[in-house]
């Protein structure tokens, strides 16, 4: 086997230092994740200076233990894949730059993945997937519908105007009083709660959109928790809030979904970013999507998070298409997702 | 020994490559291009014109700081990357002590610019081929560094993009006070070879390499003002 299929993935967009070695943009030989969420939870939230600082102690030993555990070496490797945006432009530097000067002195190819390309293409790693698909990328950045007809072309069919579905989760999690990261807790919460003890708003905006807007949601639940903090003496029921809220995002996010797929004709959705390990979508979906006769597909728990084996699988299908950065490469922290160029070969 | 420096602690991105105190070449960059864009191109670039293939470099000095936060870690993570699957020795030397190094015999105080009323400040005594450093890197105000005894006692020289912005401050307290030629008030890779090799200063493993931050992150420091607070509060 001669054909170059080794890729060395590094991820550094947020709070993961993540080094990971892929076969073949398929399987998985290693994928260590060195989690800063102990350094950050006193904050109520990632600090970038933290998280910058952090991956430069990080970065060195975490790709040893890639390597290590792949039971590779350096002279194994065929491409280095690297997160070059969108994420905190400090954090993402330290991978990026390390990453260009590691393929440099190596005279590996490099590859500039999109941090939001990679959780879509997470689903590589353990699907057989056949074009087209919808994606649903669901994250603390982002809420979009994406329609693939092919690799690396994106064609948008809606985005939230407003907070992202993680973010929501984030906020709503810190204003009940909840350890940082929320979106976890709100879903373990929320799994002894009454999901219709509050009727919250879902906002479906003009007919027809694939839009999605979550502030008018946030702002009801906030005075919820401010009209039940004035009741003094009473507790706030945490889990019927966790629960009501949860609803009234996934509820859309699933109607949304669905009414996309049938749309676009396809027969496949998947699901990417950190809320698809959110487990009430997860089961609505999945149900909803059986009813009209569609498959729907999400990764593992574990390739939800940020990680660097979805970078090095999104990296090998950019390679295998042509597209090498150069030596001038930067990192963005509002990368678009944008379709790859047209290839000659 | 064959030899890269890589300077990124302030505006100025510099990269050298030469052997031993010889220096083949080297490029310093003040541009509206970013760090992490030039820095590689501009390496690719310098060993080109020194002639000189990257497989010989046997060692890569850099800027550890103080400086750019940002700055300083893209300066060691583009080091880390280049020195990770070869065997090169890393040596991390202080960008004020690269300014020092370019200075005559003498008290010399190197001063960067640290932004909240602080400049980031070292006092060393530069001798006949040594540096004795007299303070050693800091942030503090700058009227706090010039009452300091040790600048009272002969003439002092300032180098450094602070010692140019705050020039008029330093000679109302310092009448005596020399200044650098101002084309040494930017830091150059090559000085960061040439004083790691004359201290013979020890290589540092790559995967301890961090940065001289000096400065803790603005979360922590109100963090603790905040603990510190409610400790004489309670």
């Amino acid at each position: 086997m001669s054909q170059p299929l080794l890729t060395l993935g590094i991820e550094t967009s947020c709070d993961e230092t993540s080094a990971a070695v892929v076969l073949a943009g398929k399987k998985i030989l290693a994928n260590i994740i060195s989690t800063q969420i102990p350094l950050h939870r006193r904050f109520g939230g990632v600090v970038p200076e933290i998280a910058s600082r952090q991956h430069v102690k990080t970065i060195v030993p975490v790709v040893e233990a890639a390597l290590e555990e792949a039971k590779v070496s350096w002279s194994d490797l065929d491409h280095i894949a690297v997160t070059a945006g969108p994420g905190l432009v400090g954090a993402l530097l330290v991978g990026l730059s390390y990453a260009k000067a590691l393929a440099y002195s190596l005279e590996l190819p490099l590859i500039g993945v999109n941090h939001l390309e990679g959780h879509i293409y997470a689903n590589w790693l353990v699907h057989d997937v056949q074009f087209p698909i919808l994606c649903l990328v669901v994250s603390g950045g982002h809420t979009d519908l994406i329609y693939m007809p092919q690799h690396g072309q994106y064609e948008y069919l809606g985005r939230t105007r407003d907070d992202a579905a993680g973010e929501a989760f984030d906020k709503i999690a810190r204003a009940l009083g909840l350890p940082y990261p929320g979106g976890p807790e709100i879903d373990r919460l929320a799994q002894t709660g009454d999901e219709t003890r509050y009727d919250f708003p879902r906002a479906w905006l003009e007919p027809g959109s694939f839009d999605f807007s979550f502030s008018g949601l946030k702002s009801a639940v906030l005075n919820v928790i401010n009209q039940q903090r004035q009741k003094k003496g009473l507790a706030l029921p945490l889990a019927d809030l966790a629960a009501s809220f949860q609803a009234a995002i996934v509820d859309v996010l699933v109607a949304k979904t669905i009414d996309a797929a049938l749309m676009k004709e396809v027969t496949s959705i998947y699901v990417a970013g950190g809320v698809a390990a959110n487990r009430s979508l997860r089961q609505k979906l999945s149900v909803a999507a059986q009813t009209e006769g569609l498959e729907v597909c999400f990764p593992p728990l574990e390739l939800c998070t940020d990680n660097a084996a979805m970078i090095a699988a999104a990296g090998f299908y950019r390679w295998q298409a042509g597209d090498v950065a150069n030596l001038y490469l930067n990192a963005t922290p509002n990368l678009p997702l944008a379709s790859w160029a047209p290839t000659s070969g | 020994m064959q030899w890269l420096a890589i300077e990124s602690a302030t505006l100025v991105a510099s990269v050298a490559v030469g052997e031993d105190e010889r220096v083949s070449a080297e490029i310093t960059s003040q541009s509206k291009l970013t760090h992490s864009e030039r820095l590689l191109p501009m390496i690719d670039q310098a060993l080109a014109l020194a002639g000189c293939e990257l497989a010989a470099i046997e060692g890569i000095m850099v800027s550890a700081g103080p400086g750019s936060f940002t700055g300083l870690r893209i300066g060691l993570a583009t080091a880390k990357g280049l020195a990770h699957a070869q065997p090169r020795r890393l040596f991390a030397v202080s960008t004020l002590e690269a300014l020092a190094w370019q200075q005559p015999e003498g008290i010399v105080v190197p001063l960067l610019d640290a932004r909240r009323a602080q400049v980031y400040a070292a006092i060393y005594r530069r001798t006949l081929g040594g540096l004795e450093p007299l303070l050693s890197p800091t942030a503090l105000p700058l009227a706090e560094l010039l009452q300091s005894p040790l600048l009272q006692a002969e003439p002092v020289r300032f180098v450094g993009e602070g010692a140019r912005l705050y020039r008029d401050q330093i000679v109302a307290s310092q009448p005596h006070a020399l200044f650098a030629n101002p084309v040494h008030n930017w830091p150059r890779a090559s000085s960061l070879a040439l004083v790691a090799l004359a201290l013979g200063r020890p290589p540092v493993g790559v995967a301890e390499l961090s940065p001289m931050y000096i400065r803790a992150s603005q979360a922590e420091q109100k963090l603790e003002r905040q603990r510190r607070r409610e400790k004489q509060g309670g």
